[in-house]
C-alpha cells in the first residue's frame, strides 16, 4: 500500500467537507446587513475639484487689481518720494525768496539815498504790487525794517 | 463578460443579492481552508465570516484586470485573516498545535471521519514550512491551479512550482519512514 498515495487522496476527501448550513444563513444574512466602505465617486470628486478651482479663481480675481495699491503704499517708496519733493520745494522756494530780497534791497537803498527821481505816487503805486505778507516770511529783518521804514 | 464578473461588478454596486451567489459559491471552500488550519470548528465559522464580511466591504477595491482572479482575493483574505488569528492571539496553539488535539469534541458524529483526516494532514504537515503547507493544501484539496496558488501567495509560479516540489518530497519521505 503506497502510503503517499493514500495521503493525496485524503487530501482531496477533505473537498467534502462543508459548513454547517445553519451558519452559512447565519453568516451571510449578517454580512449583508452591513454596509459597504464607501469611496467618493467620480462625481464627487469632480464636484469637490470644481469647487477648489472655483475659490482659487475668485480669490485670485478678488486680490489682483488691489495689488497695485498694495505696493503703492509700500512706507519705505513713499517716504522717499516725500523726502525728494520736500527738497525740491525748499530749493525753489529759497531762490525765490533770494531774488526778492535782492530786488527790494536794491529798490530801498536807492530810497536810503533820498534821491530827487523817484516819483512817491510811483512807489505807492509800486507798493500795491509787493506781497508785504509774503516778505514778511523771508529770513532778511534788514528787509523787513526798511519796508516798514518806508510804508511809514 | 462572465456571470462571475457580472456578479462582481453587481456586488461592487453595493447589490447584496448578488454577492450572496458568490458568497453561497465560495463559503465552503474558504470555510475548509480555515478549518483544516485552526482545527476548531467554531473558530473556523468565526473567521470565515470575517473573511467574507470583509471582502463584502472591500470588494470595490478588487480590481480583476491586475490579473488576480476573485478566488484568489477571497483565499489571500482568508490567508491573512488566519495569519492574524496566530498572531493577535500568541498564546494559542499553531498547527502543530492544532494535531495533537481531539476535533472530534467540535464535530457532529457524522463528521468525524474528517477529522481524522483533519488531524492526519496536520501531523504529515509537521515536516513543511507554513508556505510548503499552503502549496500543498491549495493545489492538493482546493485543486487550484499554480497560477491561482500564485496570486494567493503572491509568489511567481516558478516558485508556487519549487514549494510544491520541495513539499511532496518532505511528505513521501514522512509517510514512507512512517510504514
Amino acid at each position: 500500500m503506497n502510503t503517499y498515495n493514500n495521503f493525496e487522496e485524503r487530501l482531496r476527501a477533505l473537498r467534502q467537507i462543508q459548513p454547517d448550513k445553519a451558519f452559512v444563513g447565519y453568516a451571510k444574512a449578517r454580512i449583508l446587513a452591513t454596509h459597504q466602505e464607501r469611496f467618493a465617486t467620480p462625481v464627487v470628486w469632480g464636484g469637490a475639484l470644481a469647487t477648489v478651482v472655483f475659490v482659487a479663481v475668485v480669490a485670485v480675481t478678488l486680490l489682483t487689481p488691489a495689488l497695485p495699491v498694495v505696493r503703492a503704499l509700500d512706507q519705505q517708496a513713499l517716504h522717499g518720494e516725500l523726502e525728494g519733493l520736500g527738497l525740491d520745494l525748499q530749493i525753489e522756494q529759497v531762490e525765490y525768496n533770494q531774488k526778492v530780497h535782492d530786488t527790494i534791497t536794491a529798490a530801498l537803498q536807492e530810497i536810503e539815498g533820498e534821491t530827487n527821481h523817484l516819483n512817491t505816487e510811483l512807489l505807492e503805486s509800486e507798493d500795491a504790487f509787493v506781497d508785504v505778507e509774503g516778505l514778511q516770511e523771508t529770513p532778511s529783518a534788514e528787509v523787513d525794517k526798511l519796508l516798514e521804514k518806508l510804508l511809514q | 463578460m462572465t456571470e462571475e464578473t457580472k456578479l462582481i461588478e453587481e456586488a461592487k454596486a453595493g447589490r447584496g443579492e448578488a454577492f450572496g451567489k458568490l458568497y453561497d459559491q465560495y463559503v465552503a471552500s474558504i470555510y475548509r481552508f480555515v478549518l483544516v488550519r485552526v482545527s476548531n470548528r467554531a473558530e473556523a465559522e468565526d473567521l470565515t465570516q470575517h473573511v467574507f464580511l470583509k471582502a463584502w466591504q472591500s470588494i470595490r477595491r478588487y480590481r480583476e484586470r491586475e490579473g488576480i482572479p476573485f478566488t484568489s482575493w477571497l483565499y489571500r483574505i482568508a490567508r491573512n485573516a488566519v495569519i492574524d488569528h496566530y498572531r493577535t492571539r500568541r498564546d494559542h496553539e499553531d498547527i502543530e498545535g492544532a494535531a495533537a488535539r481531539n476535533l472530534a469534541e467540535d464535530f457532529p458524529v457524522q463528521e468525524v471521519e474528517y477529522t481524522l483526516q483533519i488531524e492526519e494532514v496536520h501531523r504529515a504537515f509537521v515536516v513543511l514550512t507554513p508556505g510548503e503547507r499552503d502549496v500543498i493544501l491549495l493545489r492538493f484539496m482546493e485543486e487550484l491551479s499554480v497560477k491561482e496558488v500564485a496570486a494567493i501567495l503572491e509568489k511567481s509560479e516558478g516558485t508556487i512550482r519549487v514549494m510544491q516540489h520541495r513539499g511532496l518530497k518532505k511528505l513521501k519521505g514522512e509517510l514512507g519512514a512512517g510504514n
